[in-house]
């Protein structure tokens, strides 16, 4: 089974999924990996694609190293984005001065590292959590409130919110088992 | 001026031309139906009359023409259509009534005939009629496609057919009356019932020769072997039992009564039970391979000749002789779900399924034809003219040709199923399955999917999918699929396919979370909204799990990779080298140990 579990396999599923649903040509919107899926289906079926939204796209041509440095740029950007917003907001974590916004996050992230938070279920939330919990957070504005709320509880020592948006990241269900 | 005999008028002339060259040409086309041969070569005679005449009458008339002694009225009546003739085609048919009938006579005839032979729905087409022996009326592929075996009813022998040259390359004599005949799975031997003599002959497929004739009940019909090579199965049509035969040590070691008149059996290809056939019962009795005891007997239409498996084990085919239908066996609950009217077809005898399962060839035995069934749609797509009094009907294992042999006219009709299909190879059934859309509880895996896709407005589905594509007739995987339907049907644009990445992420949940972003604007109008869980992930089966939930947990709390020193760099590095040997191995084994199996 696991060598039959590849990007290759699922192009190949989704163009039978396309016919099942009874189209003659893919519409599709990917995100993150997601778009490499996409990708990959438009260079296996070429004919087969109607229209396609890749956001967050996943450059095929990079490799590993620069795929870490352009997913970095990007993560910087939303955090750009982010941190502008939070700043026209009364309750934001680093005030309204923009040039403190990163200095700020890790401050309060950083420490994660050596002294992580424990969270009400029991758990403790690590530097990783707290990294995904922003990945997340990043994906869509939606959650840029609970992204800044979570950012402020740290400094009262508080991971909850941070540690919500990473089980989210994770797919960790509310019954402590994962999707995957 | 001396009386002359009027001769043949120009424009007559050039319809006899007409006419001829469309009746050979369409003998030409129609040589590529079977069995029409007399009114082919009928054609082709009056045909080359025809166009001879003709052409000698144009000859001579366009000679005439130019000029020797004929009035200026003969010489407008038919001298106006020569070679040159520059008049409009208007004109022409105006004044020529003889041409505008010669033309209707021969084109119509020929549209008819290029529509009859060459826009037939599958475009399956006759390549070759192979001569055999007497009475050709059963037939078996190898595995391997590379020989078909015919026998030969009235010279008592059995014909070897290499597939890639399409000619008989051995015939090796067996019993009396050789009826039915079937190959083991691994190519080695072929059984065969002589239904005059009342054994078995067993053929070494490799050497060709007979290396055992079995004495079996009285008037065996028909073979079959378990797929594990272990077993043969025999009807005795007058003895109303089945022999049951060890291959090892070719002796009969059971004897199963089942209905009157038993013709046909097939084992289903999990090898556990036995179906045959009662022609003068109307029935088909289920035997346990296990037991051998009768489990179950599933009526059908009248006078039940032969029954085939679907290569899934689902379903199984049997063909009625005097209803001239298909029975459709569901062999989940052992009944009768379809029963197809093959039309065209009368007196159906044998029958294969291809290797993909979508479609049934049936030799119909009195109307010398052969009907080909869409299990998709339950439909008969085809009927396709062979020999005289097919019999039997066998799918090589590329499924490309289908073998036909013609007991009325000793011969065996090849056919090739066109492979210009719109689906890639073998996959037809997968493109083409429908997906049975119900409530989206049953999908969900964790808390807040069973809180999420209680909504009414979701559908979802399974979708079948080959484990591997090198293997599509091979295992299968189910893959979750989840739809918010678009609003407005009308002006609805098709699906909208969404992926949240990962990988390894749910499409599914991703789906739902995203239905509220499109409930008020077009795209939540115009398309359906589709989130698929790819293999292995959430809802798919088998499903992949390759850590518990507490080794999860921890390699949370690890915050590997953290350290971006140099000193920590080369750490993660070297973390990272060491990963790609050792841990994937474990990975995977944890994965094997924590997963479901393949369907």
């Amino acid at each position: 089974m696991l060598a039959n579990i590849g990007t290759r396999d699922v192009v190949r599923d989704m163009d039978i999924m396309r016919s099942a649903l009874g189209d003659a040509k893919l519409t599709y919107l990917g995100y993150s990996y997601g778009t490499r899926i996409g990708t990959a289906y438009a260079e296996t079926f070429p004919g087969n694609v109607r229209a396609m939204v890749l956001d967050g796209a996943f450059d095929p041509a990079e490799n590993q190293t620069s795929l870490v440095i352009e997913q970095g740029r990007g993560l910087q950007q939303a955090f750009d984005a982010f941190a502008a917003w939070c700043a026209g907001r009364a309750n934001c974590f680093f005030g309204q001065d923009k040039s403190q916004a990163v200095k700020i996050f890790h401050d309060r992230v950083l420490r994660l590292i050596d002294h992580p938070v424990t969270v009400s279920d029991g758990r403790k939330l690590s530097y990783t959590d707290a990294a995904a919990g922003v990945i997340q957070a990043f994906y869509l504005p939606d959650y840029w409130p609970m992204l800044n709320q979570g950012v402020q509880e740290l400094a009262e020592d508080d991971g909850d919110t941070l540690m919500h948006l990473a089980d989210t990241y994770y797919e960790r269900s509310t019954d402590d088992t994962y999707s995957t | 001026m001396k009386a002359k005999k009027k001769p043949i008028g120009l424009p007559t002339s050039w319809g006899f031309v007409i006419v001829g060259a469309s009746l050979v040409i369409n003998g030409f086309l129609l040589t590529k139906i079977p069995n029409v041969s007399t009114l082919v070569d009928l054609l082709l005679l009056v045909g080359f009359i025809l166009l001879v005449v003709g052409t000698v009458a144009v000859v001579r008339g366009v000679r005439d023409r130019s000029g020797k002694g004929h009035n200026a009225t003969e010489q407008q009546a038919r001298g106006h259509m020569g070679l040159l003739d520059r008049r409009s085609l208007g004109q022409l048919i105006r004044r020529q009534p003889a041409f505008t009938t010669s033309v209707i006579l021969g084109v119509i005839p020929l549209v008819v005939v290029l529509v009859v032979v060459n826009i037939r729905p599958f475009g399956a087409s006759l390549v070759t009629t192979i001569s055999g022996g007497t009475s050709p009326w059963n037939v078996a592929v190898s595995p391997d496609g590379r020989h078909a075996y015919v026998t030969n009813y009235n010279s008592n022998d059995l014909s070897v057919i290499d597939t890639v040259s399409n000619v008989v390359v051995i015939t090796i004599p067996v019993g009396t009356n050789p009826w039915k005949v079937a190959v083991t799975l691994d190519g080695g031997h072929a059984y065969i019932a002589n239904y005059g003599s009342n054994n078995v002959s067993v053929i070494d497929t490799s050497s060709n020769a007979v290396t055992a004739t079995i004495p079996v009940g009285d008037h065996p019909e028909a073979t079959t072997v378990t797929p594990d090579g272990r077993h043969a199965y025999v009807t005795n049509s007058v003895s109303n039992n089945v022999s049951v035969i060890d291959t090892l040590s070719n002796a009969v070691t059971g004897t199963i009564a089942v209905g009157i008149g038993p013709g046909g059996v097939a084992v289903a290809p999990d090898g556990r039970h036995a179906y045959v056939t009662n022609y003068n019962s109307d029935n088909v009795s289920v035997i346990d391979v296990g037991t051998n005891a009768v489990t179950a007997t599933i009526p059908v239409g009248t006078n039940p000749w032969e029954v085939v498996m679907a290569p899934d084990g689902r379903h199984a085919y049997v063909t009625n002789y005097s209803s001239n239908s298909v029975s459709i066996i569901d062999l989940g609950s052992n009944t009768v779900t379809a029963t197809i009217a093959l039309g065209l077809g009368t007196a159906p005898e044998g029958e294969a399924v291809t290797p993909d399962g979508v479609h049934v060839y049936v030799a119909n035995n009195n109307s010398n034809n052969v009907s080909v069934i869409d299990t998709l749609s339950n439909a008969v797509t085809d009927t396709i003219a062979v020999g005289t009094s097919p019999g039997g009907v066998a799918v090589a294992p590329d499924g490309r040709y289908v073998y036909v042999p013609n007991s009325g006219s000793n011969n065996v009709s090849v056919i090739e199923i066109a492979a210009g299909s719109a689906f890639p190879a073998g996959l037809e059934r997968f493109y083409r399955q429908n997906l049975a859309w119900n409530g989206c509880i049953p999908f969900a895996t964790t808390p807040e999917d069973k809180n999420t896709y209680a909504d009414p407005g979701l559908q979802c589905a399974y979708l079948e999918v080959p484990l591997d594509y090198a293997h599509p007739y091979d295992r299968t995987v189910k893959i979750g699929l989840l739809r918010r339907p678009a609003s407005d049907r009308t002006h609805r644009i098709g699906s909208l396919v969404i992926n949240p990445g990962g990988p390894g992420d749910s499409g599914m949940s991703a789906a739902v979370r995203m239905v509220n972003q499109v409930t008020n604007n077009d795209l939540g109008r115009r398309f359906d909204l589709v989130g698929f869980d790819p293999r292995g992930i959430g809802s798919s089966k088998p499903r992949i799990l390759c850590r518990t939930p507490v080794e999860q947990d921890a390699e949370r709390l690890m915050n590997s990779g953290v350290d971006t020193s140099p000193a920590g760099v080369v750490q993660t590095e070297n973390q990272e080298k060491s990963m790609t040997i050792g841990e994937p191995i474990a990975l995977g084994l944890t994965c094997w140990r924590t997963s479901a199996p393949a369907t």
